[in-house]
């Protein structure tokens, strides 16, 4: 699959052994689509994910050690899409808006009931800010636990909770056009 | 209010009702990721991270997310910003990569200046390191080879504890490009927090039914989340009910989607994702050629549900023709 003898070119840079560049290469390999899709779950466009998954993974590789691996893996890189996406998002303040076209559209017809409500989450999620719709995309669309969560983020759980709260409030009004909770009573 | 407040702190665990096929639906977003775009970002990480030198290794043909697959953008876009550090921190890369060789600051960050400065820090720190801590990081790294595979591994959470990659000497040298990645980096810098909280204990759901791809590979760190079976778990039969459906839909088999969808119907009559199902029906039906049973159903779907989301969903279903619906 991978060929060590590879990059003969450039006699000054060693090939890494292969298992730690296999395992560099297969969490890339595993991940890449989620972590474009957290990107745009977080707000960079579709044309720019690429550019800014690759600066992810630039700093996923740096962290590497860092990661604590009895946690779950996708948090962890869900925190350093955030602190790229942040940046982003800073940068490209100016230019930033959705894509007209959603490309899924077209590519998967089949698929059409999942596309609208997809087009529907991307709608209320562009109306929150980037801290509370990481904690509602980490929760309510991935299903991590709040601690978690809270860890992932790097805060407190109570201001995950909280952060929780005000984006559902916020996303259901963006969503549905009204504010109220309607699930609050009956989940009692 | 007190007690309101208490009851949302550990009850808003779950997603709401009505914003749970929303959210199903986008955990269901495709992970998918042509091979050209996988091979170019790979490329081109590849090259910022000095696992290849920047712009050298002319990857043939892009063979499986090779390595050498740095043409497209590799020297274009992003490493023009630091990729040349890449040949410096090389001597330690071979030792690095195991444990994720953050050693390495070859890092060149290109759509966020801020963080190509930072790692303009951490390349000192590599060079530091290159000159006097290599031996003792290659032990290290040899060490964490075995803990850093298990990181990597598919399902994470299911793998049995293993040591956590040796850290030491890594935080230390590491603190300066901590900060550009944040706490979000350091899951375990935050145990105050979350110990001083009372309300960990309570976290009392399965984060997602176990028949999502999501949940498959969902932590499982909290065993005490494995609590009851109940509406999370739910609404995965739901789902996958619905899955099959839409399968059958889309190979062609309404007939088949529409026995299915009856039978969600039947085990579900409240269930959470009505919704979805009547679309799928009605979808199913104009696919048939029924249209208007659609039509029918349809109607009788606005009249329960006119605030639904999927109503225009529905009615491009109802617009599409028969022959394009399929």
């Amino acid at each position: 699959m991978m060929d060590p003898a590879r990059s003969p070119q450039c006699p000054s840079v060693p090939v890494p052994p292969d298992a730690g560049r296999a395992s560099f290469e297969s969490m890339f390999r595993e991940e890449l689509g989620y972590v474009i899709n957290s990107l745009k779950r977080l707000g960079v466009r579709e044309s720019d994910a690429e550019d800014v998954a690759h600066d992810v993974f630039v700093v996923a590789y740096r962290k590497q050690a860092d990661f604590d691996p009895g946690r779950p893996r996708r948090p962890w890189l869900f925190g350093i899409a955030l602190r790229v996406a942040s940046d982003y998002r800073r940068l490209a303040r100016n230019r930033y808006e959705r894509p007209s076209a959603d490309p899924e559209s077209a590519a998967s017809s089949s698929d059409g009931v999942d596309v609208e409500r997809r087009r529907i989450v991307q709608r209320g999620l562009d109306t929150l800010d980037l801290d509370k719709r990481a904690v509602l995309v980490l929760h309510d669309v991935e299903g991590h636990a709040m601690p978690e969560v809270a860890d992932a983020l790097g805060i407190p759980l109570n201001t995950a909770y909280s952060r929780l709260r005000a984006a559902r409030e916020r996303f259901r009004a963006a969503v549905t056009g009204h504010a109220s909770e309607p699930g609050e009573g009956r989940s009692a | 209010m007190k007690p309101r407040h208490e009851r949302r702190l550990v009850g808003n665990a779950s997603v709401p009702d009505d914003l749970a096929g929303l959210f199903a639906a986008e955990r269901a977003r495709p992970e998918v990721v042509s091979r050209d775009v996988h091979d170019r970002v790979w490329g081109r990480v590849g090259a910022s991270v000095g696992l290849v030198a920047p712009g050298g290794a002319e990857g043939g043909g892009g063979g499986g997310g090779d390595l050498g697959g740095a043409s497209g953008g590799g020297s274009g876009g992003v490493g023009a910003t630091s990729g040349a550090s890449g040949v410096d921190a090389a001597p330690i890369d071979a030792s690095a990569t195991s444990t994720g060789g953050m050693e390495l600051g070859s890092v060149s960050v290109g759509a966020t200046e801020a963080m190509v400065a930072k790692s303009a820090a951490g390349l000192g720190a590599s060079a530091w390191l290159a000159s006097t801590g290599a031996k003792a990081v290659l032990g290290l790294a040899l060490t964490g080879l075995a803990a850093g595979g298990v990181t990597l591994a598919r399902g994470r959470s299911e793998t049995a504890p293993m040591p956590p990659a040796p850290t030491g000497v890594a935080s230390v040298r590491d603190e300066a490009l901590a900060r550009d990645v944040g706490p979000s980096a350091l899951p375990t810098s935050q145990p105050s927090a979350r110990a001083a909280e009372p309300h960990i204990e309570a976290e009392p759901r399965v984060a997602l039914a176990p028949s999502s791809p999501v949940a498959a590979a969902a932590p499982s760190t909290s065993g005490s989340s494995i609590a009851a079976p109940t509406r999370d778990d739910e609404l995965g039969a739901e789902r996958d009910l619905l899955e099959k459906a839409r399968a059958s839909l889309g190979s062609g088999d309404a007939p088949g989607a529409l026995r299915q969808l009856a039978d969600h119907a039947a085990r579900f009559p409240k269930g959470r994702m009505g919704d979805e199902r009547e679309a799928l029906a009605i979808r199913a039906l104009v696919v048939s050629g029924r249209r208007d049973e659609a039509r029918a159903r349809f109607d009788r779907f606005r009249e329960r549900s006119p605030r639904s989301l999927l109503v225009p969903a529905m009615e491009a279903a109802l617009g599409a023709r028969e022959d394009l619906a399929k």
